[in-house]
């Protein structure tokens, strides 16, 4: 069984720097990480390996040249093979675009499985799983939560969705959106390990390789563009302070009649 | 005549409904004409120009492909200047492939749109809401998703055409579906609240400790995500970005943080009161009143004086 | 049965005929629990730890006890681990041999003599410093000893360590308290020393006992001063200050104009956080408590209040009283502190942090905590995952004072390379700078296993006399294998 994941990485919201005197973020004080979703759907992709050694596991992801050690660092845990799909060509490019992208090179590869993660922590769009599944003409379902059993021909799912759980039987080959709430522990590389030599099963994908022509791809091939960020303020609102004591509490008391909640 | 498509989802009809305000802001000086397609609506509905209601044997109903494949036939039909979904966790599995399908752009999770002589803007949270993004679309229709209680439509009293759509001839699903289970807990729907007492990583006491202060105030009892995470309480009650969106008039932090994700899933709070150790958590600048202290004796103190 | 549990079951089989059966504990999970201290805690929470178990947990309840278990590991060269409220950080109770036997004093807990008027007290190896304070308190009276491990922590550890407490800026170190004292070695003699409050009899062989860290002898019996205890007088200090050298600069100024605080310290931001984060304000945190009869708390106040005024530059504001004093009132560890941190590194995958803790003098220690704190932000390759990074000087002395490191890092890595991966390397750069520039490696947490690859740095040529004791008083090399002198099989652990 193949099973390819498809992995994000994220910057690492909770980190970063606001400057209220500015009001300005600085973007690069926050590391990338991977999406915690993603590293799900890898981690439930390795279990199976080390279940059934047979099983093939690639990694892939789209995105700049330094995420080439944290791509190798799969490899390093276990991965058969890790793609970096990257090229200057590609910045710029919304979900639309993204998804033709790694449709192109999927479209060269065979695969049982496609898994990756449902949500970014970003707060990224989460489309990338359901349109790449379209331009491949197959199924697609997001907010899995558990994965039964996957088999060539079907995978059995748990998904949740609006406070239901839908137990699903879902053809293969398949893309299987997961959350974090499946809690699968991806590990870490261990120390003999770290920055041991794994270029035979790394690639770099570029639009060499892809041939995508220039006015599909990047920022010029993408229906929607970003105009303008605008960093939210923070506002500082002039508050009272009071303690967990008998006044504290007259104040609060106080506060909730005066606006009407008691 | 800007045409708009919102689709209605059969478990939310009203936060569907108000995705017309998306199409009308959308469409600025124009005037607009809102459909909204069905699948097997259970109930009239009003507030739109045009219903188009689709019927289809329910085992089709969680297959995103064959959703895509119909409301495609009635947008080829119809020619639609723009798509509004709502984003429940099926919508997100339909807008994206119904924006390939079309080959055009979908912002997603659109909080905000500006219409001017330069153009049609989508406003969304980015960097886990610390940055408002500007969207342009440059294909038709253009599509957006939207979350629930974001937009709200002002008068829905409009009486609407009803027709009925005949689909032509549907692929079989290789979806199929072999249980659902219906969560256990009725829970008030936190998005409905005026008043929300919301615990927090702070907060240390078992959840439900705080139903009794939650009903002095007339309100319902909400978690921060931490919370879910430590499996303290469910999602349905967690409030932030990937929980719900509430706006209720009194917000009571106990024992939050304030990261952004959770702010985001507050929309027009009136008052926060912040109870916490930390002096200077973020969520500490929000509220009009800092309650500098242990969040469960908190509580508890105020749910004792109130009683009392 | 392999060869090993042959030998293993022989052993324990002679144990038992030394002492009774009770007294021997041999379940697995005691032997894990036995198998390492807290300096491996979180390794040990995962279940992971790769060093051998030993091979049986004693509790001998006499001196007589303690002497045949010792002569008979000496006769058939099984490491003896001397222990008593495990409260250990450095891994100085860890196994390294794969026979070896945990003595363990806790029965030994009979608190022997209170002597008030000749101002000592003398207790059995076992007794926990709490129990001796409880009693001293209610004549009103105090060990003036009080480390974080207080509830917990027993005699025989407390002086085999070279231990000190909070309060030690008035009281001193335990070699400070430390009247007399009995202890075994290795070939069972049993030596007695008489207490008496001063004498030039030769050198002071107590000092060869009081830290020796059980690599020399077994403690039985210590007798301490006792001090009388004034806790109405209780006064306490708290300012915000710029940075750690202008805390540093207050601290001097208090002790070389002569008043003694029963604590004086100065904490940099990231540490001041963990402990005052509801009013550090992002700043050093200055705090001193001046203790005794009135007359002295006033002077010593006024002496802190004159030092602070010298250096009001570097001063932000000062800090209400009464939050430093519930502070205090809540620092110790308990047996559920403890156990709440395990159960932390079970579930969450995350501990409260690690400590180095150095001395230099008054003009160095400045130097060596911003060299640490420099390489360590710029060179340690895993810094981006540090959530926290500081100090506090807690001990000061007439000539110079402790500087106690502490970080905390995201346990990026499996549990079994967190040390290799994080610890060490920091722990490294902190001794490396202390040593370069003429300080002390390890104030008062004792050499343990885990630093003893600076030993002979840190001695240099006086490193002769340590290495002589060993091979006078253990030559088979018995007693902790492993603590405070180096060996070769601790390198797997260490590297």
């Amino acid at each position: 069984m193949k099973i390819i994941c498809l992995v994000k990485f994220v910057p690492d919201t909770e980190k970063f720097v606001y400057d209220y005197e500015t009001d300005k973020i600085d973007r690069d004080s926050s590391r990338l990480i991977l999406n915690p979703d993603d590293k799900n759907a890898l981690a439930f992709a390795m279990m199976r390996k080390k279940q059934d050694p047979s099983t093939y596991v690639e990694v892939i992801t789209m995105g700049p040249l330094k995420l080439e050690e944290a791509m190798k660092d799969f490899v390093r845990l276990g991965a058969d093979r890790a793609v970096l799909i990257s090229d200057r060509h590609f910045a710029g490019s919304d979900s639309l675009v993204t998804s033709r992208i790694i449709s192109s090179y999927l479209s060269s590869q065979e695969y049982d499985l496609l898994l990756t993660g449902t949500h970014t922590l970003d707060g990224g769009t989460g489309h990338v799983g359901p349109q790449i599944a379209e331009i491949m003409g197959i199924n697609q379902f997001s907010n899995i939560v558990a994965i039964k059993e996957v088999t060539k021909e079907y995978s059995i799912v748990e998904a949740l969705q609006e406070e239901k759980t839908y137990r699903l039987k879902i053809e293969n080959p398949s893309v299987l959106s997961v959350t974090h709430q499946m809690n699968l522990r991806l590990g870490f590389v261990r120390y003999e390990n770290i920055g041991r030599n794994v270029d035979d099963q790394f690639e770099v994908v570029t639009n060499e390789r892809l041939q995508l022509p220039t006015e599909i791809i990047g920022g010029k091939g993408s229906p929607t563009k970003v105009r303008k960020n605008v960093v939210v303020k923070r506002e500082q609102v002039e508050h009272k302070v009071v303690k967990v004591d008998d006044e504290g509490i007259d104040e609060v008391v106080h506060f909730l009649k005066e606006k009407g909640y008691l | 005549m800007f045409k708009g498509l919102i689709l209605i989802d059969n478990d939310q009809v009203d936060y569907s409904l108000d995705l017309t305000e998306v199409v009308h802001r959308l469409a600025g000086e124009e005037e607009t004409f809102v459909y909204g397609l069905g699948i097997n609506l259970p109930e009239e509905v009003t507030g739109l120009d045009e219903v188009i209601n689709v019927e289809m044997s329910t085992t089709q109903l969680k297959d995103s492909r064959i959703i895509t494949d119909i409301i495609e036939q009635v947008h080829r039909e119809y020619q639609f200047d723009s798509i509004i979904i709502l984003a429940t966790e099926f919508g997100r599995m339909v807008a994206p492939r119904l924006a390939m399908r079309l080959e055009v752009g979908l912002v997603a999770d659109i909080t905000d749109i500006h219409v001017d002589k330069r153009g049609k803007k989508l406003v969304r949270p980015a960097f886990s809401g610390n940055i408002m993004a500007s969207i342009v679309c440059d294909s038709s229709p253009i599509m957006a998703s939207v979350h629930p209680n974001v937009f709200h439509a002002a008068d829905l009293s409009k009486e609407s055409k009803y027709t009925r759509f005949v689909s032509a001839e549907l692929k079989a699903s290789t979806i199929e579906v072999l249980e659902i289970v219906e969560s256990e807990q009725t829970v008030a729907d936190i998005r409905e609240a005026d008043v929300i007492v919301s615990a927090g990583g702070g907060y240390t006491q078992p959840i439900d400790q705080l139903q009794d202060l939650a009903e002095e105030l007339t309100g319902v009892v909400a978690v921060s995500k931490q919370l879910v995470d430590r499996k303290k309480a469910s999602r349905e009650i967690q409030v932030g970005q990937s929980g719900k969106t509430v706006s209720p008039d009194l917000y009571i932090a106990l024992g939050i943080y304030g990261s952004t994700q959770h702010i985001e899933g507050l929309k027009n709070v009136k008052e926060i009161i912040s109870v916490n150790t930390d002096l200077g958590a973020p969520m500490n600048y929000l509220a009009s009143i800092v309650v500098h202290g242990d969040a469960a004796e908190f509580a508890r103190k105020l749910s004792t004086r109130l009683k009392g | 049965m392999n060869s090993e549990t042959l030998v293993k079951e022989a052993i324990i089989k002679d144990v038992k005929n030394i002492v009774s059966e009770e007294q021997v504990v041999t379940d697995h999970e005691t032997l894990y629990d036995a198998a390492s201290d807290r300096y491996r805690k979180y390794m040990k929470a995962k279940g992971v730890l790769d060093n051998p178990l030993p091979t049986a947990v004693v509790y001998p309840n006499n001196p007589e006890e303690v002497k045949e278990l010792l002569m008979y590991c000496n006769e058939n060269d099984i490491n003896v681990i001397p222990r008593s409220g495990q409260t250990a950080t450095e891994g100085g109770l860890e196994n390294w041999k794969d026979l070896a036997l945990v003595i363990d004093g806790s029965h030994m807990n009979k608190i022997l003599k209170i002597d008030p008027y000749n101002m000592q007290a003398t207790v059995q190896a076992g007794v926990p410093l709490q129990a001796l304070e409880d009693e001293l308190r209610k004549i009103g009276y105090t060990t003036g000893h009080s480390p974080q491990s207080k509830p917990i922590a027993q005699y025989g550890g407390l002086v085999a360590t070279r231990s000190i407490g909070q309060f030690s800026t008035l009281y001193g170190g335990i070699e400070d308290m430390v009247v007399g004292l009995e202890c075994v070695f290795p070939n069972g003699h049993i030596s007695r020393i008489k207490n008496i409050s001063r004498r030039a009899g030769g050198p002071d062989i107590r000092h060869i006992v009081i830290g020796n860290e059980g690599t020399l002898c077994y403690i039985t019996e210590v007798t301490v001063k006792i001090f009388k205890y004034y806790p109405d007088n209780n006064k306490f200090f708290g300012y915000l200050v710029n940075d750690v050298e202008d805390g540093v600069k207050v601290l001097r100024e208090v002790m070389v104009n002569g008043y003694r605080p029963s604590v004086a310290r100065t904490y940099s931001p990231e540490d001041a956080r963990q402990h005052f984060y509801h009013f550090y304000e992002g700043k050093c945190v200055l705090i001193f408590m001046a203790e005794g009869p009135e007359g002295i708390v006033e002077a010593t106040g006024k002496g802190i209040e004159e030092a602070v005024e010298k250096f009001k530059d570097g001063i932000v504001k000062q800090v209400d009283s009464q939050l430093i004093e519930n502070w205090f009132n809540q620092l110790n560890w308990t047996q559920q502190t403890i156990d709440d941190e395990i159960q932390g590194m079970i579930d969450n995958d995350k501990h409260d942090g690690y400590t180095t803790e150095v001395s230099a003098d008054w003009e160095t220690i400045t130097k060596i905590y911003n060299n640490v704190i420099d390489r360590i932000r710029n060179e340690f390759p895993r810094a981006d995952d540090l959530t926290m990074l500081g100090g506090h000087s807690s001990h000061s002395y007439l000539n110079g004072t402790n500087m106690y490191f502490v970080y905390n890092y995201a346990i990026n890595c499996e549990p079994e390379d967190e040390m290799k991966i994080y610890h060490h390397p920091i722990q490294a750069i902190i001794v490396e700078e202390t040593l370069k520039l003429g300080g002390s490696m390890c104030h008062h947490h004792g050499i343990g296993k885990y630093r003893n690859e600076w030993t002979k740095d840190e001695h240099q040529s006086a490193y002769y006399m340590l290495e002589s004791l060993k091979e006078v008083f253990d030559p088979k090399g018995i007693m902790s294998f492993g603590n405070i002198y180096p060996v070769q099989e601790g390198l797997k652990y260490q590297k």
